[in-house]
């Protein structure tokens, strides 16, 4: 069931959702909101309540808050014609990553905690099929600029913070999911990381890597924190591991295999299948 | 305008070819089919199960959409994903293309068979390969001079494992084929009229060749609007196995049922996490290095092409009448995981 509030008390029922938080928590969290955000969602602003998601919705586009994981994000409508999609703000990404960090960071992400930026990019082109492959250039339309997270100097998997600008400064999409990270999965991080840098410790660790799982102990491999991802309504869980990406002999995709201090794998609680076969089919 | 005057045009279409009763046809396509496979013998996997459930229950958050049939493991069969009407064993339309769907979603192996370690500085270097089309695709700078991996538009492939013993694969480049078939697309592709998708995901390694679209895809289109896939940029890197993809693109949904479907595709890399870096910087976001989220919408023009690719939305998407009607142009929107726009994956 959609409920629908009118623009009246908006900006203060989805300020309700938003803070911050540093409790016992090394990782700082940063809850984005509507009122810190440049995402413009048009005319006619109204806030539409399904399930656990709040949507700010205009005739532009929506901003959604997933009220149980804090996770935020912005999206355009779909343009009326393809003529109207948008142009790059720039063809410099630095350029991009510049105002994209300058906005998340002044909105409240923890600037202590951002490590670097990178982009996407999104391009767009065509042509007939009745020539067979095609040799037409594809155009840029936009950079996306991610924030990086670490802490203490490891790396954060499952977070982001990231923001897209067109060529009028408008936003063309933004998301933040930056969660509050126990001051003892840190502790645990670090301490992992350290004993990683002796080598002596480093070979008994992969010992118990390659008992696990043989094809990882070649594969390199490095500290991460990692947590539950943005859309995960279950249990939060972050972890200290060790994570590697590992190619299967057969080609194929690749493995991302990860192990807690003891060298034991780790799966973590969105990793896991959670629906039901539909009854045996004949054909 | 646009969807409206679609429809008409479509629906006269389809009524002169069918006889089914308009309401047969007049109601709206909401399911989701998944199919995932974890348990290979050819390389144990263990998030696409998690993957595509993760994208159905998304989806089904909210309303709109409702589930479809679920396979995994051993009921993933060659045979879902082949057309009823091309292929002697074909049942796509009890499977992966069944009627009264909207998507279809796998995740999975595939092959890499596309990709050489042939030197090149430009395609005309490439050695040609009888019965494929070739590119240069880059793969490093000496200096700042741009070398490149030759690739080749082999037949894409969705691995599945029926028995755990023996991997098997389905291409659909140019195997019996053929998606979202019905009344309202009309039966241009010779599949009749008994199929339904009108999102077709793939979520394999190397889904497709980068710049090989038309000769690696056409022939799966027979009113499909939009295939949505991976594709590495460059030779070794590949998607990896991550549980958080296909929620990615339900997020966008839900986010926003009025966003378009392409590109909310293109746009989900975004918020998918794991991998490992790009040689020309970014990476990760689900890829084993460098790669891309791509969205392909085949029309009989252009004008249908772009609007199915940049401009169809959540809702549009459950309208049978919205479905492509005939190939004429291919469009494509992509989003790399790095600046593939300083750095272009073509040497020409």
């Amino acid at each position: 069931m959609k409920t629908e509030i009118k623009t009246f008390g908006l900006t203060v029922f989805l300020g309700a959702l938003a803070g911050a938080s540093a409790s016992n928590a090394a990782g700082l969290q940063y809850q984005h909101r509507a009122d810190k955000s440049q995402f413009n969602v048009g005319a006619s602003a109204h806030l539409e309540v399904q399930g656990p998601y709040q949507r700010l919705r205009g005739d532009r586009g929506a901003f959604m808050v997933d009220t149980v994981t804090g996770a935020t994000l912005a999206t355009l409508n779909a343009p009326p014609s393809p003529e109207l999609l948008p142009e790059p703000l720039t063809q410099d990404p630095d350029e991009h990553s510049g105002i994209a960090r300058d906005y998340l960071i002044g909105a409240g992400v923890p600037a202590g905690e951002v490590s670097g930026t990178h982009v996407t990019t999104t391009m767009k082109g065509g042509g007939s099929t009745r020539s067979g492959a095609l040799s037409s250039p594809s155009k840029l339309l936009w950079y996306t600029t991610h924030l990086e997270r670490s802490i203490e100097g490891i790396p954060v998997e499952g977070s982001f913070a990231f923001a897209a600008f067109d060529s009028n400064g408008e936003m063309i999409t933004e998301g933040v999911y930056w969660p509050a990270i126990p001051d003892s999965v840190v502790d645990e991080a670090v301490q992992l990381n350290q004993k990683l840098g002796s080598p002596s410790e480093k070979a008994a660790f992969m010992r118990g890597v390659e008992a696990a799982r043989a094809d990882a102990k070649d594969a390199p491999g490095e500290v991460k924190i990692v947590h539950t991802s943005a859309g995960h309504h279950g249990q939060f869980e972050a972890k200290a591991v060790y994570s590697t990406v590992v190619k299967s002999r057969f080609g194929g995709k690749a493995s991302l295999v990860r192990f807690d201090p003891e060298a034991k794998p780790v799966t973590m609680a969105d990793e896991k299948a959670t629906g039901t076969d539909s009854p045996r089919k004949e054909k | 305008m646009e969807p409206f005057r679609r429809g008409i045009a479509r629906g006269l279409f389809a009524a002169a070819l069918c006889l089914c009763p308009l309401s047969a046809w007049a109601a709206p396509e909401t399911g989701i089919t998944i199919e995932a496979v974890d348990n290979y013998s050819c390389g144990q996997l263990s998030n696409n199960i998690a993957n595509v459930d993760n994208f159905r229950s998304r989806m089904l958050s909210i309303g709109g959409y409702a589930a479809g049939a679920r396979w995994t493991n051993g009921l993933v069969w060659p045979t879902d994903f082949t057309d009823v009407d091309l292929a002697s064993d074909g049942a796509d339309t009890w499977n992966f293309d069944r009627p009264g769907d909207a998507i279809a979603y796998f995740s999975g192996h595939g092959t890499c068979d596309d990709q050489t370690n042939t030197v090149c500085f430009s395609t005309a270097e490439c050695p040609d390969v009888a019965g494929t089309d070739k590119r240069c695709l880059l793969d490093h700078y000496i200096w700042w001079f741009p070398e490149g991996r030759c690739v080749y538009s082999r037949p894409r492939s969705i691995v599945v494992d029926r028995t755990g013993t023996s991997c098997q694969s389905v291409n659909y480049s140019s195997d019996t084929v053929r998606w979202g078939e019905d009344p309202g697309s009309g039966d241009w592709a010779g599949a009749a009229l008994n199929g339904g998708v009108n999102l077709a995901v793939i979520d394999n390694s190397c889904g497709i060749t980068p710049d090989l679209y038309v000769p690696e895809t056409l022939n799966a289109f027979a009113g499909v609007s939009t295939i949505a896939l991976i594709m590495p940029t460059r030779v070794g890197d590949d998607t990896a196995d991550v549980a958080n993809r296909g929620r990615a693109l339900a997020d966008r949904y839900v986010a926003n049922p009025w966003s378009a479907v392409g590109p909310s595709w293109t746009d989900a890399i975004n918020s998918v996490t794991g991998g490992r870096s790009c040689f020309f910087g970014g990476g990760g976001h689900g890829i084993d290095g460098c790669g891309a989220h791509i969205a392909l919408s085949v029309e009989v023009n252009e004008a249908r092409a772009e609007w199915a690719n940049g401009t169809e939305n959540w809702i549009q998407l459950r309208d049978d009448w919205n479905d492509s009607i005939g190939w004429g142009w291919m469009a494509w929107i992509y989003t790399c995981n790095y600046d593939c726009n300083t750095y272009p994956f073509i040497l020409w």
